[in-house]
């Protein structure tokens, strides 16, 4: 499991700041070009819409996602995103009428 | 002392891991973290800690007046008034950062039963880090623009107001902006679309060395040579010093040495091809 500031200790967040502030000292914030582009390509790729498809196949609804897509199809309603937040979408026939 | 703490709703584990990670190894996190990490300082901005019902003030506000109002005028006049900024600009960031450090926690602001205290000091310490190192390279590079005899308008570093000017300089007529790589990426994700190049600095791990590196609009590169090589993100330090053409998402980019570009303008001023200098 990946750590976050919240695992630390008192002392062992006052011993990452102080580290950081030695190390951040020494690097000026230049980053390898490589990291520099993919990074950028990712912050753009991160902008895009996402797109689901849904298709209504002997009456019950399937969704699909493109194969790079960040969201996952978990269960037949419901989509997990990278950070592991879910949306549940929910579907009703409704008469027009009763919309 | 009682503090509370509102982090958006949509900040999430991923963000906090990454600030972990940023804190761990600031200089060496993989794409997708460091993407997180600018995402995570973003969504900062708007979090907000609140030490009675009615004194509340978000991460962003706390920044403008425990670091900037400040430290940032004196710290770029240090810059500007030194011989060899890029010298001093790391000690000087350091004695500042364990100031800020010291000052958060004793404003009231940060208290260590509170976990969320951790990620406003993370939040400041981040943004000096991209404040203090952003302006100690743009100082290098004004002063290397002048020694290469490149006529440009500068924003006034000393002037608060023009530093949060969009354009950090114009050269002829194309607006730029003088960013260390970290920062570029993080403006990123709101970039402005007046900008027609960016001026960074890069690590090159095959031939192990620092470039500076010009990206520019397509357009703006035909304006001033036309001529480039397509390439794609992991063939492009081959290519370098040559300038070349990679997709960046949706969008063309032109990747060229800084010394070549700088070689392109000065012919391009000297042809008086500039037509809307005005400098």
């Amino acid at each position: 499991m990946s750590q976050t500031l919240h695992d630390l200790t008192n002392e062992e967040f006052d011993q990452l700041i102080d580290q950081y502030i030695e190390r951040s000292a020494r690097w000026d914030g230049t980053l390898p070009l490589d990291t520099v582009l993919e990074t950028w390509n990712e912050i753009e790729h991160r902008k895009e819409a996402l797109r689901v498809r849904v298709r209504l196949i002997d009456g019950q609804f399937v969704l699909d996602t493109p194969p790079e897509s960040p969201l996952v199809v978990r269960a037949p309603h419901t989509l997990v995103l990278e950070d592991g937040s879910e949306l549940t979408l929910e579907f009703e026939e409704v008469s027009a009428e009763a919309a | 002392m009682s503090l509370n703490f509102t982090i958006p709703p949509i900040f999430a584990e991923a963000h906090r891991q990454a600030i972990y990670r940023y804190h761990s190894t600031p200089e060496g996190l993989p794409p997708r973290v460091w993407a997180t990490l600018f995402e995570a300082m973003d969504l900062l901005r708007t979090a907000i800690v609140s030490r009675h019902s009615e004194e509340q003030r978000t991460f962003a506000s706390v920044y403008h007046s425990l670091v900037d109002l400040r430290y940032a005028d004196s710290y770029i006049d240090a810059l500007l008034d030194s011989e060899n900024p890029s010298d001093i600009s790391s000690p000087l960031w350091a004695a500042i950062a364990r100031r800020i450090d010291r000052d958060v926690r004793t404003s009231g602001l940060f208290d260590p039963s509170a976990p969320d205290s951790r990620l406003l000091l993370s939040y400041l310490l981040y943004w000096w880090q991209q404040f203090a190192r952003g302006y100690a390279f743009e100082v290098e590079i004004f002063r290397d623009l002048v020694a290469s005899h490149i006529q440009f308008q500068a924003h006034n570093l000393r002037v608060r107001a023009e530093r949060l000017s969009a354009a950090d300089l114009t050269v002829s007529s194309f607006r730029g902006d003088i960013k260390t790589s970290a920062y570029f990426l993080a403006q990123q994700r709101h970039p402005d679309p007046a900008i027609d190049f960016y001026v960074t600095r890069a690590w090159l791990p095959t031939g192990r060395a620092r470039v500076l590196v010009v990206f520019l609009k397509p357009n703006v590169w035909q304006d001033i040579d036309g001529e480039t090589s397509q390439t794609t993100l992991t063939t492009l330090e081959q290519v370098l010093p040559q300038p070349g053409s990679v997709q960046i998402g949706s969008q063309t980019v032109i990747v060229v040495d800084y010394e070549v570009w700088k070689e392109k303008m000065r012919a391009y001023q000297e042809e008086g091809r500039d037509v809307s200098d005005a400098s």
